[in-house]
């Protein structure tokens, strides 16, 4: 964005208690972290989850020391909110949909998105690694380039290419397979 | 409703706080179970304790509820080791700190600008026990254990060679005795994947609003039939048919009991452990572990899957009674009899809350004092007296576990000594059981 | 693999800046791409960003604003003095259970005891340690073993009245 401030200029001011640079920050990130939460929770506990997200950062912005970006330590804090989300809500039903069906999801070209379809993507995200999550939610969910998702993941853009696809090939065969045990975190 | 945990800020200042005593609340200040936790005595300066970074299992589970005064509490698992443990608001906040990065002085002075205390006894017991129960990564000291063995190994190194003979002899003796008393016979630890798919599969209908108004009707229409006469005219001949019936009744009894505490434990989403066959005060007796429904923060929910055993027994109780008035037959009513009254028997037996029996469960969590028994117990043994000869006053718990730890005692006293007397007896009683039950068999063929 | 790869980003950047597919697919890696675009079409359709509702926008903000107006009131961390003297003193209570008894009785004495002079403030934050024991409400949980007995004797017992 250009002309804007970068997230480190922003975090600096507003660590010394500048609120107009944290508004700005939080105008940035908002959408981003909003639709991140719409893609991990489900839809009535969003708003809930990200003012948490939002009054952690600013309870410990102090704490913040920039030994990564900004928007690492703000995934972090939601990955803490949402791991204790659902660690709050006891053991999760397993997906029930059997095999068919979920295939039929992939190529029917069904254009509305039901609340099965996002509970089954809930269930798929929660499954895969880390890094595939966090590149189908840069790219999915908060529309980041391939340029930027490298940028915020610290990786060249071939790399990020590569892990985007294995991410789609592990997301394929979780939906293909969804009766898997949810591993323990 | 969600529950969510905050992240407290534990460098940010605050005001000093007003006294903690007050804003606890009043609590039993109990006498520890554990030996008394003087580590520099023992340990002195070979552990920089000041230093230490306490690292939590990064594997755990934790929930938050509240009880019915509102007092916050949290409960924590460590699924690997399968050991629970409750927390409070505070010992949460130490909890939380013990990421590996932050010492136990860090924590202290975090602690004490929050809560306007020092938390050193608190860290030190918690520690001790976090470590105990596995909940900590790195264990550079065994707390516990090298305190306990030390002080263990030089109480015994006082006395002599005959003493020591003379215990391990007991020992033995004694083993074999606390077996009966609550020894495993049988135990089978991976059957939660088998009883999670007999829920799936047709268990759940159980918990259904339909069932539960049948099982209602059930018990009504069967109480109101339990003393009109027979449907049947005449005695019944007891044949080996009718053995063989009553026996099968009984096994579907015992399991249809320790069967709906397992899906009733499903049902509220947690873990069934294992179950088995073990000996209890003596007696032989079928069980069903569901320790995992501490992690459900609604009481409710807990003692439902207490209550569901004995309220399976009403249930066939009355069917059975039901069935005796109904019945034309009686070889059948001769059957039901017997299996009626096995049933109603288990719902007293079973309801009685000074052993551990489901009424007990229930009992503590309504009460909301988890290790009711041994916590009475032990305040009748160390603290009661000293209270009632300083004339000091008491307090919820103090009172309950009072009545409850004298009426346990004696209870428990009368089993064991029943146990022990007519122990020769039982004995007999059960080779007499086995050969006629072999005689009926043989009568038969 | 590089091939499928390559085509797998440009279709999902046309898809997603709702621009015309591409080109075709060469049929060797048809087989192998057709999956995984299924896939990124079925999660596009579902993770397709929404805009933020200005009511929940609004609701948060407010909160926000109101815990940045607390977050000015108090000092952003502990004041460096108070938080060296808090170490030397806990740091040795930590160790010598004897001044540990003596800083919660003592607080002043005790940081002079260490060649600290102390702010008020240092001061009263240290004298409303509490002097009672705190009370832990780390508890231990019983098991919770459901149990049924089938005392044999008694089995028997119901037969033989039965028998009778």
């Amino acid at each position: 964005m250009a002309g804007q401030p970068s997230d480190e200029i922003l975090v600096d001011r507003a660590q010394k208690g500048d609120g107009q640079a944290f508004a700005a920050l939080y105008q940035r990130y908002l959408p981003r972290l909003y639709n991140r939460l719409r893609a991990l929770i489900p839809p009535e506990d969003v708003e809930d989850l990200t003012q948490d997200v939002f009054l952690a950062v600013v309870r410990s912005l102090d704490r913040f020391e920039r030994s990564s970006t900004f928007a690492t330590w703000l995934y972090s804090i939601t990955n803490h909110k949402v791991s204790d989300y659902y660690r709050h809500r006891g053991k999760q039903p397993e997906m029930t949909l059997p095999s068919a069906r979920q295939e039929a999801h992939l190529v029917s070209g069904d254009q509305s998105s039901s609340a099965e379809d996002r509970a089954l993507v809930r269930q798929v995200l929660r499954q895969l690694p880390e890094r595939y999550r966090q590149v189908l939610l840069l790219r999915f969910a908060e529309d980041l380039s391939f340029k930027e998702i490298a940028q915020v993941m610290d990786l060249s853009l071939e790399a990020t290419k590569s892990l985007y696809r294995r991410a789609i090939t592990a997301a394929q065969e979780e939906i293909a397979g969804s009766d898997k045990v949810t591993a323990r975190r | 409703m969600r529950q969510r945990l905050e992240q407290d800020n534990p460098t940010a200042t605050s005001a000093p706080s007003a006294s903690l005593w007050e804003k606890l609340g009043e609590r039993v200040e109990e006498a520890p179970s554990e030996p008394a936790l003087n580590l520099w005595a023992i340990l002195g300066a070979k552990v920089d304790f000041a230093k230490y970074k306490p690292k939590r299992i990064s594997d755990y589970e934790l929930t938050e509820g509240k009880t019915a005064q509102g007092q916050v509490y949290y409960m924590l698992k460590n699924p690997a080791a399968s050991t629970y443990l409750q927390l409070g608001p505070q010992e949460l906040f130490l909890w939380n700190m013990m990421d590996g990065e932050h010492s136990v002085k860090d924590m202290s002075i975090a602690f004490l600008l929050k809560y306007g205390a020092l938390p050193i006894d608190l860290i030190i017991n918690m520690l001790a026990t976090l470590q105990n129960k596995a909940f900590l990564e790195k264990r550079p000291v065994n707390l516990y254990q090298k305190t306990t063995q030390t002080l263990a190994r030089r109480a015994l190194q006082s006395k002599g060679v005959l003493y020591l003979t003379a215990l391990k002899v007991m020992a033995v003796i004694l083993k074999a005795f606390f077996w009966m008393l609550g020894g495993n016979i049988i135990t089978l630890r991976k059957i939660d994947q088998s009883v999670g798919a007999l829920y799936r599969r047709g268990g759940k209908l159980l918990f259904h609003p339909v069932a539960q108004v049948a099982y209602i009707l059930l018990v009504v229409l069967g109480l109101a039939t339990l003393f009109m006469p027979s449907g049947a005219k005449g005695g019944a001949t007891v044949g080996f048919s009718t053995i063989a019936f009553i026996y099968l009744g009984l096994f579907g009894i015992i399991l249809v009991h320790e069967g709906v505490h397992a899906l009733t434990c499903k049902h509220y989403g947690r873990e069934v452990k294992e179950a088995g066959l073990s000996f209890y005060m003596g007696t032989l007796a079928a069980f069903v572990d569901t320790t995992d429904m501490w992690m459900e923060p609604d009481r409710k929910h807990r003692m439902a899957v207490s209550w569901a055993g004995p309220y399976s027994n009403l249930i066939l109780g009355a069917a059975c009674s039901l069935g005796i008035f109904l019945s034309p037959w009686p070889q059948v009513n001769a059957v039901l009899t017997s299996l009626a009254t096995v049933n109603f028997l288990l719902v007293f037996m079973n309801l009685n809350p000074l052993l551990e029996w489901d009424g007990y469960y229930m009992l503590m969590d309504y009460l909301e004092i988890p290790c009711l028994r041994r916590r009475s117990l032990n305040f009748v043994r160390k603290q009661l007296w000293g209270k009632l000869k300083a004339r000091a006053s008491f307090n919820r718990e103090e009172k309950i576990f009072t009545v409850f730890g004298l009426l346990a005692g004696l209870w428990t006293a009368i089993v064991l000594v029943m146990f022990a007397i007519f122990l020769p007896q039982r004995i007999i009683g059960w080779i007499n059981s086995l050969s006629w039950l072999l005689g009926k068999i043989l009568s038969h063929f | 693999m590089g091939k499928v790869t390559d085509l797998l980003v440009e279709y999902t950047d046309a898809l997603l800046q709702g621009k015309p597919i591409p080109k075709e697919v060469e049929p060797e890696l048809a087989a192998e791409f057709r999956p995984l675009w299924a896939t990124v079409e079925f999660l596009h359709r579902v993770l397709r960003p929404a805009p933020v509702p200005s009511e929940l926008a609004q609701r948060l903000e407010n909160r926000l604003a109101a815990e940045w107006q607390k977050r000015q009131e108090k000092p952003a961390s502990i004041p460096q003095a108070l938080r060296q003297a808090l170490e030397q003193l806990i740091g040795r209570a930590l160790s010598d259970e004897g001044f540990r008894a003596q800083l919660i009785e003592d607080p002043e004495k005790a940081a002079m005891g260490l060649g600290l002079t102390l702010t008020p403030y240092e001061l009263a934050a240290l004298r409303t340690m509490d002097a009672h024991k705190l009370a832990s409400l780390i508890q231990d949980l019983d098991e919770r073993i459901s149990k049924t007995s089938l005392d044999p004797t008694n089995l028997s017992g119901l037969t033989d009245l039965m028998e009778r």
